[in-house]
């Protein structure tokens, strides 16, 4: 009876903390008092059997969790970057691992002290909360990354697996379980795959065994000590639940009008099934419905009076408003030296600048532009919304000739008068491409990477219009494909031979269209080949000669010597951003006729950003490149809308720039504004090796030289510095002396190739291979030791002569060298101590 | 306690104790510092180790020394507690209960064989050995503060032997080995004296005074903070090794402390060194640690080696 009471005592316990508390005393009571019998189910004592019953639900409740992850894997496996997916897969299984390893070591620990491992408990469990959102950070800059709801579904995942992991009671394992089931379906649901339905059964099912073994188990622990296994009626009473689960299902499934629709996947989210780009949220999938009902403007809808009638300002004014409206005069004589059909198509463009794409024309005889207000909201002023990178070129007109005065695409025209048809013939119907049911668009093939393409990858990139009034849609160079949202009609769209998309026949792009693009990136190696490979190009001259020779003498200053390549090309933009200031509100003085704003432009060194483009052009020009003036928008970061993750492209954001051909009709942008980022040209590990080989090899040479000459010299090296700070060493405390000795003596042993283990005190240490050192050194170091123990674990304070003498002894004689020609004499006697014995 | 006692003064006293002692012991050097250690740390003793290896030899050497009284049990499992702490008597002629001491009252008591008494009666010895007092009929009678336990037990021939539970190893300071002694020494065994030379071993030569102020001395010397976070360091790492099922108890790290203390007094220092803990180590874990897998040497090697030495700071 008294033997059987501790026992008792201590089965209650877990009793408490996992369930049916109410049934304990009797049960303990029963066991007390009865016979001792021969346990048939139960191997151990109660608290074992306790440990092990939860130890099987915290396994059940772990795979449940896993499948909840793997459900939400499997949504996300559609769109989001697979490395980013393995990356958080791993990172999350290391973190929720060590937490299995510390929450075990602590289970195990043999007081009742909270030990060290529970201290990174809490921190561990925020860390996995908020690994998704961190991973997210990290894969948008990839151009994957997910939509707010689902990284908040990824931290409940991740919490309710290390929720698991750490449970110590069955409460806690059921929130778990809770927390699994509510992902598993909610992931199933909101998959548009079929198969996300097999994670629901397979949670189902888990969750069936897992409630039948609670039962049966409770049941058990709540017997007297003698009971049969129930492992047969487990699986038999799973076999049948599950059966009768499936009849049910195909009984019903097809009757139940809720069942149908959960057939038909409606989803119950936010951002349909383009859950990755926030630019899509309200006007993907299934809601593209509700935003064409409200937005009669919205793509898909007729045009109406009120779109027609629409008194926002078109784009020519737009930029003519931020830019300065050009100079009637020289546009009256322009339009008087033209033929009928020219002044026609222009005149109709001073009106109606961007009715269609090409045929405008650009001058630099500009007034000073109106004084430009702050924007008050950003959402509410901006004409299109960015969800690309910062610092985009959205191009929307290509000049590509130049009169000294005037740009104009003169090219277009010329084309399309030679074969005398209008010029709206000169667009071409874009091709189209099916992927994954949406209609792609693209120029055609030469702009998919190939290996002579300075455009590679694709970056998904959108464009939101709100009140852009105008048919061509602004477009990055490397534009490699196009799509709006359930149009599948490529002859919407028109590209000319610029480039440029534009939308035929239509007033403007509908508001609240998405375009989404594949853009690409440039790759600065591809970039240099094209360019070496392109032959100089001879242009005739439009400025006058004196300004002429400003440009000469500028581009010679700049470019010196440098041979026709990339560098050359970036010196000139480098040179104009350098030394010349940008002035938003300068203007041309209105002098004399003959008086050429490039000219006054290049006296004055400031000037706006056209005409930092137009100079840009002129010196490429004479260096024998063929450019041309882009006028369109400047993606400004600091238009930035962090909460949509999108920048808002300003009436103020119209900007000019320019590009240069690389031959093959490839065309890259180049800014020579100075505030303003030029699209940054990429470069590969293997571009970079190329390029500094030389460097880095000089680099390892020297390392390694260096690196073996220290490795090698260390021991001279380490006693130089000794023997300089000897008498630094007079000034030292006493205790500072011992405890730099100490540390001396321990480098120098470790130099000497006999480190000191951790676990050794330094006499003993030094009683091993001092065997072999001088007597007096011998002594001196026991000296040493005594008067460092004194004075670090007794109660001296000070040392006595002899003991500072055996210091400075010490660390003037008991050098590398001495120690290392112990170590090898020691050696040395060992092998013929050896050879002795194997002759012997 | 003796403060003028000079530290030379105290110096000469060991070495003579020593000197004596391994007159007796012979070849046992390492053996007879760890056994003094013990006793001058205030602990009690067990040896683990065959018979006629000097044990009792050594434990009325010990005595003689300091002219203690001098105890020994024959433990048998038909002993009683009684028979060690004494009984009342009634006496017929003044109508009252008398007590008469047993041999626990002896400043040295050898208990020879302890394993084969009943656990009953090695619990009577455990609570003296721990309380230094013995309670009887409600009263208790105080040891005295000398009482020194040298208790043994054979390793072979465990029939019908009641091993020691580990609660109650925890009462003994440390647990030694002897050993057979090397051939030299036990040639020297062989032409030992005998008669009045022998008798010459038997005369005191220490009080019981002295060895009380030598244990004072012992409970006075510096041990540094450094040290102490070193004995928790490796106390800990007991509790954590994987190896040990049983940790040392905050009673096995203060005794393990004061054994440290009485080495470095053996060493002529009034201060305690980490290698004075390293030195200790296996005697004093060998009888508290239990472990699973590994023998407790080994086990005790590991730990050691694991922990990092209090550097010079």
């Amino acid at each position: 009876m008294k033997a059987t009471q501790p026992k008792t005592m201590v089965s209650q316990q877990p009793e408490e903390n996992s369930q049916q508390a109410n049934v304990t005393p009797v049960v303990a009571s029963q066991e007390s008092l009865a016979p001792v019998k021969p346990l048939v189910r139960r191997v151990g004592p109660r608290s074992s059997v306790a440990d092990q019953n939860l130890a099987r639900r915290r396994s059940g409740a772990l795979l449940m969790s896993a499948i909840a992850v793997a459900s939400l894997f499997f949504r996300r496996m559609n769109y989001d970057l697979m490395v980013c997916m393995v990356g958080e897969l791993l990172l999350g299984s290391c973190i929720v691992g060590l937490l299995r390893w510390l929450a075990a070591r602590h289970a195990k620990r043999t007081s009742l002290s909270s030990s060290d491992s529970q201290a990174w408990v809490v921190p561990l469990i925020s860390l996995v909360l908020i690994m998704p959102w961190l991973i997210d950070m990290v894969s948008r800059n990839f151009g994957g990354g997910n939509g707010k709801e689902i990284q908040m579904l990824g931290s409940l995942a991740w919490g309710s697996l290390a929720a698991a992991v750490v449970a110590s009671t069955s409460r806690s394992i059921s929130i778990s379980v809770i927390c699994s089931g509510f992902l598993t379906l909610f992931a199933t649901f909101i998959s548009d795959s079929g198969q996300a339905t097999w994670f629901a059964y397979a949670w189902g099912i888990l969750c069936l065994w897992w409630l039948v073994s609670n039962h049966w188990e409770s049941v058990e622990y709540q017997a007297a000590t003698q009971i049969q296994s129930a492992g047969k009626h487990r699986i038999l009473s799973l076999i049948a639940g599950c059966l009768v689960f499936c009849i049910v299902t195909a009984l019903v499934s097809d009757r139940v009008p809720v069942l149908r629709k959960l057939k038909a996947e409606v989803m119950p989210t936010s951002g349909g099934t383009t859950a990755k780009d926030s630019v899509g949220r309200g006007i993907g999938n299934g809601d593209a419905l509700l935003a064409a009902r409200n937005h009669p403007t919205s793509f898909g809808a007729v045009e109406t009076d009120m779109f027609l009638e629409s008194t926002k300002p078109s784009l020519f004014d737009l930029v003519s408003e931020e830019m300065g409206f050009p100079r009637l005069n020289r546009r009256v004589e322009r339009a008087q030296g033209l033929t009928s059909d020219e002044n026609k198509v222009k005149g109709g463009n001073f009106s109606e600048a961007n009715k269609a794409a090409g045929g405008s024309d650009f001058s630099t005889q500009r007034d000073a532009p109106q004084s430009r207000e702050k924007p008050n909201s950003i959402v509410g002023e901006s004409l299109m919304f960015w969800a690309g990178c910062s610092s985009a070129h959205l191009a929307v007109e290509r000049f590509s000739s130049f009169d000294g005065i005037v740009w104009s695409n003169g090219a277009l025209i010329q084309d399309s008068q030679s074969e005398g048809k209008p010029r709206a013939d000169a667009l071409a119907t874009p091709s189209s491409t099916d992927v994954d049911g949406q209609a792609w668009f693209y120029a055609s093939e030469s702009v998919f990477p190939n290996e002579t393409n300075p455009f590679v990858d694709a970056i998904p990139e959108s464009l939101k219009f709100t009140r852009f009034r105008s048919p061509i849609v602004p477009t990055r160079c490397g534009l490699q494909m196009w799509c709006v949202d359930l149009l599948d009609r490529a002859d919407f769209f028109a590209v000319d031979s610029a480039g440029l998309v534009s939308m035929p026949g239509r007033e403007n792009v509908p508001d609240y269209t998405v375009v989404r693009m594949i853009n690409s990136r440039i790759d600065r190696e591809q970039v240099e080949n094209l360019i070496l490979r392109q032959d100089p190009r001879s242009n005739t001259p439009s400025l006058p000669s004196s300004c002429l020779g400003q440009v000469d003498q500028l581009v010679q200053k700049w470019t010196a010597d440098l041979p026709r390549s990339l560098q050359q090309i970036e010196a000139v933009i480098d040179g104009l951003r350098r030394e010349f200031q940008y002035d938003r509100d300068w203007s041309a003085p209105d002098s004399t006729e003959s008086a050429i704003p490039l000219e006054q432009f290049l006296n004055e060194r400031r000037g706006p950003s056209y005409m930092f483009a137009t100079a840009a052009t002129q010196m490429l020009n004479r260096l024998g490149y063929e450019t041309r003036l882009v006028t369109g928008f400047y993606a400004n970061s600091k238009h930035y809308l962090s909460t949509e993750r999108e920048i808002g492209i300003l009436p103020q954001d119209a900007h000019v720039w320019l590009e240069v051909s690389l031959g093959r009709n490839y065309w890259i942008p180049l800014e020579p504004t100075p505030g303003f980022l030029g699209e940054p040209l990429s470069v590969g590990w293997w571009y970079t090796i190329k390029k500094a080989k030389f460097a880095i090899a000089m680099t390892l040479l020297l390392t390694i030289l260096a690196g073996l000459s220290l490795v090698l010299l260390r021991g001279i090296f380490l006693e130089i510095c000794c023997q300089i700070l000897l008498p630094l060493i007079s000034f030292a405390s006493d205790r500072s002396r011992i405890v730099w000795l100490a540390k001396l003596l321990d480098l120098r042993s470790r130099f000497a190739g006999v480190p000191r283990s951790k676990s050794l005190a330094l006499r003993t240490h030094w009683k091993e291979i001092c065997t072999r050192l001088p007597t007096d050194t011998n002594s001196q170091l026991n000296v040493f030791c005594h008067a460092a123990d004194r004075m670090c674990f007794g109660q001296a304070q000070q040392l006595s002569e002899m003991e500072q003498n055996a210091i400075r002894h010490l660390w003037r004689r008991l050098t590398y060298f001495q120690i290392r020609q112990a170590q090898r004499s020691h050696l040395s006697l060992a092998s013929s101590d050896r050879t002795t014995i194997t002759a012997g | 306690m003796n403060p003028s006692v000079s530290p030379s003064a105290i110096t000469d006293m060991l070495t003579k104790l020593r000197e004596r002692l391994n007159m007796v012991l012979l070849g046992k050097q390492d053996r007879i510092e760890l056994v003094l250690s013990c006793l001058l740390a205030g602990g009690h003793l067990l040896l683990d180790d065959l018979p006629g290896l000097g044990k009792t030899t050594l434990a009325k050497a010990i005595a003689a020394c300091f002219g203690c009284k001098f105890a020994r049990i024959q433990c048998t499992p038909d002993l009683l507690p009684t028979d060690i702490t004494g009984f009342n008597l009634f006496n017929q002629k003044t109508r009252e209960f008398e007590f008469h001491s047993g041999p626990v009252f002896a400043d040295i008591l050898l208990a020879d064989e302890i394993n084969r008494t009943t656990p009953r009666t090695q619990s009577a010895l455990f609570e003296a050995m721990a309380e230094r007092q013995v309670t009887m009929d409600g009263q208790s009678r105080a040891l005295a503060s000398t009482f020194f336990v040298i208790a043994t037990q054979n390793p072979i021939d465990s029939h019908g032997a009641y091993p020691l539970p580990e609660a109650q190893l925890d009462r003994f300071a440390m647990k030694l080995e002897i050993g057979f002694p090397d051939k030299t020494s036990q040639i020297a065994i062989l032409n030992q004296a005998r008669g009045p030379k022998a008798n010459q071993l038997h005369e005191a030569m220490l009080s019981t005074e002295d060895l009380v102020m030598l244990q004072d001395k012992v409970a006075n010397c510096l041990v540094a903070t450094p040290i102490q976070e070193y004995i928790v360091d490796l106390c800990e790492a007991t509790r954590s090794h994987e190896s040990v099922v049983l940790g040392v108890s905050p009673r096995g790290m203060q005794i393990w402390q004061q054994v440290a203390r009485a080495w470095a007094m053996l060493q002529n220092r009034d201060f305690v060194i980490p290698e004075d803990i390293q030195a200790v180590a296996h005697p004093v874990l060998s009888v508290r640690l239990v472990t699973r897998g590994k023998t407790s040497s080994a086990v005790i090697d590991s730990i050691l080696n694991s922990i990092e030495i209090p550097t010079y700071r």
